[in-house]
């Protein structure tokens, strides 16, 4: 470093507890952070690659927090300004060059993600997806992991001032002051969201806003100015340290460059605001600091610059010269590569009759049992309630509510903070209470949950399971009866299982307990107590692996394809036909995703001729997957047209009368079979 | 009862030491009684009828939330929007919902303001400017602020009130909703009902704020805490937030300490809430309360009691004797009004 070694030997020893070294150290984090920007821009123009973003504006705060915090010890939620913070914390000009060039070796996403999206294992920074907001609340989870693992690990969560109009945002300032949790909420305000100026975001400020949760600590600063931001920061990352609980920072700063490449900012801001904003740049502010100061020259820091330069357009040469990833790579970490499901085996010993409610409980009770790292949280799941359905009765009781413990009336809190605590080796196993007010949560299942293995090339993972009653025929009317699964079944990354009996269902979902991937478990709830759906429990070693249908019923003239509460109906339905000379075979899929083909394509060129079945509503519903796939794969064995029968295209009515019209009923699968004969 | 019917009835007992309450007149205080006690009534019946098993679903009770309830809704004008929560028979009533019609919707009957279709309190009615709510909390904190933006915008002076569960306050909606409705300053008036309770989750597990009237100084607007017992000083606080909102100075957030004497719904024991706890409430009962005080105003006779009473458990037979005769609607209207007809 020969800029620090030609500084004056009259310098002053330190400024704020930093010494020389570090305050130049700072000054050239800076210019790196600065230059990155300005080659990056240079690279798109080049047409090297398509996007960037920048932190211009941003430096002396990010640093200023970065010096407080350990890389690859502490825990970090930086969102797409945050590389000078990145940088700081030990992430190299070569590692942001791969991911902006979307090069095969991008430690951040191997080329999955856009540029700016940062992840680093090694250096624990949480692989960032682009919907900001989302990352709240899983550094919420974060940090309730390192009190729950007992360590001092304090976790960095970072965002503009728009995102603060969010949801998430409240509900993680809510969690992190309930729970007293070591989280620094960062606010870098640069007063505008792309275009829309803060006054229109927000009543009053963020720091205002943030008034209202107790043990949250908050901070103003200016965050342009280094020292400042350096001080504010040690006392908040301190305080969070020490398990004092939460601390807010609202940095106010600039952003020198338009919102990203892809936007003019002259069409919203005058020139004149543009001069003040650069009047307001941290880097000469700083450096004229530490030359009046006397710790540097001019022309030390002008060498600093020239050095940084060179290391730069050397890592950016060096980095166009790396491989792109193989077009063959390109469905790679969607799902855990390295995981087989185990064989299918029968139970070892039955025990008595249970329902299937019952046997959920047991399956939790057993898998807490067997691995403390298995945390059970959602509305109402500690005892006395022990869960509105009683699937968690007794968890708390026996093993603690540290381990079994009630969440806001929050749904996107829960799944955001169950994938923060999965990623830290925790196994969440959330509840939403019903699966018509999972829609809350929507985000952090569609963006966040079933892409972190994918969106990080297998650096990070949340294999967390989200347990969710669902389903009608209970009267429950529009908001106590929805089937979600047509929805969820979608979304690649996520495993879906369905079961329909106590037994399926107790060996399913301990098996979704050690799934490495995340799980969507659905419980039909009218079927919890019912009896058709009880069954002797299996033993605790029974696990029942996903993607293995059950035939439920063998038959030669049709196949019934289903799943769920359709399961007893279609027996009925099947038993009826038996006088009529009809035989019919069922399939229980058990699983949607992954799903079992080969026994589905078995039983229809057994057969020649298939219903699928399902409650949800036709439209869109997982049915019409399925029979897709038999007409591609199966058309020359048909002797009859694929049918399918589910729920009316209609909300589901309170009435009695109206449900039954609306849900399928075993008549209606009766005539459809009926039909189907005929053909 | 209408409020002629009212006056009818006071012009007959002499009132002369009192002036008044919180601005109310001692014809307001009777109305107010008629109100919670009807309410009570109303619901009582419609417990004791789920026991029978006539009424299917759960029930969901508003016992100790009457004077949060009424009291305001009373500082509505009949030209203002009303967004009530799950626990909120006290505002569909004082809004001026018919007892029949409520019967109606609680038993899923075809002539029932959904027809059947939604179950419990998620019904409005546009004639008297209540908007049915949703299940799922939360989601009608940015419809409030969406209606009183109407307002605005057509000035017409309207103003908005929603209730809101002290559960409800976890939800990200509630900063959203709140958030909007402060940045446009829009006519709309939130009152959190802290029944300090959500299902099983009290407060301590949802929130570590003493007050969640707090959150309103970080919106810039004005956080009140009143006693939700007190009918008196929940209209008294509603009605200058009611007025503030028309004089267009913003909105408001009030949270009602109030108490939930019955389980979540009827089929919810409450094994959860500590004894004590139970007990504590069943001394603050706000009917009782009110009673108490009216009487020793000599506001309220024992003869004009008996005579409002009455005329109550007249009205609510009424209700439920419609309601139970009402036929069911047909299976095959029940795809109908997904969409515009």
């Amino acid at each position: 470093m020969s800029a620090q070694s030609k500084t004056k030997s009259k310098a002053k020893k330190s400024l704020s507890g930093l010494s020389n070294k570090q305050l130049l150290n700072a000054y050239r984090l800076m210019q790196t952070a600065r230059q990155m920007d300005n080659k990056m821009l240079t690279l798109l123009k080049q047409g090297k690659s398509f996007f960037h973003i920048g932190t211009s504006g941003h430096e002396a705060m990010q640093i200023g927090l970065g010096f407080n915090m350990k890389g690859g010890h502490d825990y970090f939620y930086p969102y797409y300004r945050d590389l000078t913070f990145c940088l700081t914390i030990g992430v190299s000009p070569r590692d942001v060059l791969l991911q902006f060039l979307s090069r095969k070796d991008d430690p951040a996403s191997g080329a999955h993600q856009m540029p700016q999206h940062f992840g680093d294992d090694k250096l624990h920074i949480v692989s960032q997806s682009s919907p900001t907001g989302t990352q709240y609340l899983q550094a919420v989870g974060c940090a309730l992991g390192s009190v729950k693992a007992g360590t001092d690990e304090v976790v960095m969560v970072s965002s503009g001032e728009g995102t603060t109009s969010q949801g998430d945002f409240h509900e993680a300032l809510n969690f992190a002051s309930r729970e007293k949790l070591p989280v620094v909420f960062l606010v870098e305000d640069n007063h505008y969201a792309i275009s829309v100026p803060s006054e229109q975001q927000t009543a009053g400020s963020v720091y205002e806003i943030a008034a209202g949760y107790e043990h949250l600590q908050r901070f103003k600063v200016d965050g342009t100015d280094f020292i400042k931001s350096y001080e504010t920061s040690k006392e908040a990352v301190k305080r969070a340290r020490d398990g004092k609980g939460p601390a807010i920072i609202v940095a106010d700063l600039v952003r020198l460059l338009p919102h990203s490449s892809s936007d003019n900012h002259k069409k919203y801001k005058s020139e004149e605001q543009l001069k003040h904003e650069k009047e307001r740049d941290p880097i000469p502010k700083f450096g004229n600091l530490l030359i009046d100061e006397g710790f540097t020259t001019q022309d030390d820091l002008d060498e600093i610059a020239n050095e940084v330069k060179s290391e730069i357009d050397e890592a950016a040469d060096w980095a166009l010269d790396q491989p792109f990833p193989e077009k063959s790579t390109a469905m790679d970490h969607l799902y855990a590569m390295d995981y087989e499901w185990p064989e299918l085996k029968e139970p070892k010993s039955t025990g008595e009759k249970i329902m299937m409610v019952d046997a959920i409980n047991h399956a939790l009770h057993e898998e807490m049992e067997r691995d403390e790292k298995v945390l059970v949280f959602g509305q109402d799941v500690e005892d006395g309630k022990g869960g509105v359905f009683t699937a968690t009765k007794g968890l708390s009781t026996k093993f603690g509510r540290e381990r079994c413990f009630n969440s806001p009336l929050a749904e996107s809190t829960i799944v955001g903070t169950a994938v923060g605590l999965a990623t830290r080796g925790f196994k969440p196993v959330a509840e939403i209470q019903f699966g018509d007010y999972i829609w809350t949560a929507m985000m952090q299942l569609r963006n966040e949950l079933p892409t972190m293995r994918y969106r990080s090339n297998n650096h990070w993972s949340a294999p967390a399971v989200i347990r969710v009653p669902v389903g009608g025929y209970i009267h429950g009317a529009l908001y106590h009866s929805q089937s979600i699964e047509g929805y969820f079944s979608h979304l690649p990354g996520l495993r879906i299982a369905f079961p329909s009996n106590a037994a399926d269902a107790k060996g399913l979902l301990k098996m979704a307990i050690r799934c490495p991937d995340p799980v969507m478990f659905l419980e039909q709830k009218g079927m919890y107590r019912q009896q058709f759906s009880g069954a002797p429990e299996p033993d605790k070693d029974y696990l029942l692996p996903f993607g293995k249908a059950r035939i439920v019923r063998e038959g030669t003239d049709i196949s019934v394809i289903t799943w769920g509460a359709m399961v007893q109906r279609s027996v009925e339905a099947a038993r009826d036909l038996e006088s009529d000379g009809i035989s019919v075979e069922i399939i229980d899929i058990r699983t949607l995703n992954p799903l079992d083909t080969e026994a589905i394509f078995d039983s229809v060129k057994k057969t020649n001729k298939v219903l699928v079945a399902h409650e949800d509503n036709l439209t869109g519903g997982f049915g019409g997957e399925i029979a897709s796939r038999i007409a591609d794969e199966c058309f020359m064995w048909l002797d009859g047209p694929v049918r399918r029968l589910g729920g009316k295209d209609c909300h589901i009515p309170f009435n009695w009368f109206l449900e039954e019209e609306i849900l399928p009923q075993k008549e209606n699968i009766l005539k459809a079979l009926r039909d189907l004969a005929a053909f | 009862m209408t409020q002629t019917e009212i006056s009818n009835l006071l012009e007959k007992v002499k009132i002369e030491e009192f002036q008044s309450i919180a601005g109310l007149t001692a014809e307001d205080c009777i109305t107010l009684y008629y109100y919670m006690r009807l309410t009570r009534s109303f619901e009582m019946r419609l417990a004791s009828l789920y026991r029978q098993g006539k009424v299917v679903g759960g029930v969901y009770l508003g016992t100790g939330n009457e004077a949060t309830s009424v009291g305001a809704t009373y500082a509505l004008k009949p030209e203002d929007i009303l967004a009530p929560m799950h626990r909120d028979t006290g505002a569909h009533f004082t809004k001026g919902a018919d007892l029949a019609s409520m019967a109606l919707q609680l038993l899923g009957r075809a002539n029932g303001p959904t027809g059947g279709k939604d179950n419990g309190s998620h019904h409005g009615d546009k004639s008297i400017n209540t908007l049915g709510m949703i299940s799922h909390l939360g989601t009608m904190i940015p419809v409030a602020a969406g209606a009183a933006l109407a307002s605005k915008i057509k000035k017409t002076k309207q103003v908005a009130m929603h209730f809101i569960g002290d559960g409800t306050s976890s939800i990200g909606d509630f900063h959203e909703g709140i958030n909007f409705a402060a940045v446009l300053n829009l006519p709309v008036v939130y009152v959190i009902e802290n029944n300090q309770y959500a299902y099983s989750t009290p407060n301590s597990k949802q929130f570590r704020s003493s007050w969640l009237a707090k959150r309103a100084v970080g919106y810039g607007i004005p956080g009140i805490v009143i006693d939700g017992t007190d009918v008196f000083e929940v209209y008294r606080v509603t009605k200058w937030a009611v007025d503030r909102a028309r004089e267009g100075k913003g909105p408001t957030l009030i949270e009602s300490q109030t108490m939930r004497m019955r389980g979540h719904s009827e089929h919810d024991a409450a094994d959860y809430v500590p004894e004590e706890v139970k007990q504590k409430w069943e001394k603050k009962d706000p009917v009782d309360e009110l009673v108490e005080r009216l009487q020793s105003w000599g506001v309220l006779t024992d003869g004009l009691k008996k005579q409002i009473d009455n005329q109550i458990n007249d009205e609510v037979d009424a209700a439920f004797d419609t309601a139970l005769e009402a036929s069911a609607p047909e299976g095959s209207t029940a795809a109908e009004g997904v969409f515009a007809g």
